[in-house]
């Protein structure tokens, strides 16, 4: 997630919550008050987003994700529209319903710089290993 | 050589390749492992001795690496790039020949063990 720079404000939290707040700090090895506006970015998109929430991954990026099918990030759903003739046929390819299909395309619209930005990012990603791989497998074609 | 086709890949490609004799799954296709986590779609393909097709490629990467340092081996990961294959039905085609020709040269459960390969267009 991309913020504004800081500002300060002040929050009385239960000392529980604090304290499991540091604990899960502590595990991700992040400061807590990063940690503190993550949660709290991630719980206003999630309540304005229902059937959107964060996923953290087994490469440990996290992810807005579909609800539902944890695995399909908002970013896979923006991907397959885009090569799709259309949103039956997208939502067919991922075996969603229209709804599910609309919850994504919902959040994309908020959020489009980042899922942009995400895809952008997945795709130099791809692009420069499997280059790689294919330059050790001597079957490079350019 | 058994595939799984990771969530985001047209179930229709899996039933394409059946439908040519070849032995494909759909993670789409099983409603109850729709929403299993990475490690428990590797586990599943590693049971049933079947490589995982994905366009997940960093997460099934680190897996399949961290597989292979366990010595708890893997059958094989097969990486698409959306500049090869693109998502949608329209172009599910090219995916299904692909497939079927690594399938053809690759004939045996482990031909791919615990190795990575970035599929080409058939």
């Amino acid at each position: 997630m991309r913020y504004m720079p800081a500002k300060p404000y002040s929050l009385r939290l239960d000392p529980s919550t604090i304290r499991r707040l540091s604990e899960e700090a502590e595990r991700l090895r992040v400061p807590a008050r990063t940690l503190a506006q993550d949660l709290v970015e991630e719980g206003l998109r999630m309540r304005r987003h229902p059937g959107i929430f964060f996923v953290t991954r087994a490469a440990g990026g996290r992810y807005a994700s579909l609800a539902r099918r944890p695995r399909l990030k908002v970013s896979n759903v923006v991907e397959t529209v885009q090569d799709s003739t259309g949103l039956d046929e997208a939502a067919g390819s991922l075996d969603l319903s229209r709804i599910e299909l609309g919850q994504a395309l919902g959040y994309y619209a908020e959020f489009r710089d980042e899922i942009d930005a995400e895809i952008a990012r997945e795709e130099e990603y791809v692009d420069r290993e499997e280059r790689l791989w294919r330059e050790r497998q001597g079957l490079v074609t350019r | 050589m058994r595939l799984l086709l990771d969530e985001h890949v047209d179930p229709d490609v899996a039933a394409r390749l059946r439908e040519r004799g070849f032995d494909v799954v759909a993670l789409t296709d099983d409603a109850e492992r729709r929403g299993s986590s990475d490690v428990a779609v590797l586990e599943r393909a590693v049971a049933e001795r079947r490589a995982v097709v994905t366009y997940d490629v960093r997460d099934y990467r680190v897996l399949a690496e961290e597989r292979v340092l366990n010595e708890e081996h893997h059958f094989g990961v097969i990486l698409l790039t959306r500049r090869r294959f693109r998502h949608g039905r329209e172009h599910a085609g090219k995916l299904v020949d692909g497939l079927a020709a690594l399938l053809l040269q690759n004939p045996t459960d482990e031909a791919l063990m615990d190795r990575e390969h970035w599929l080409s267009r058939g």
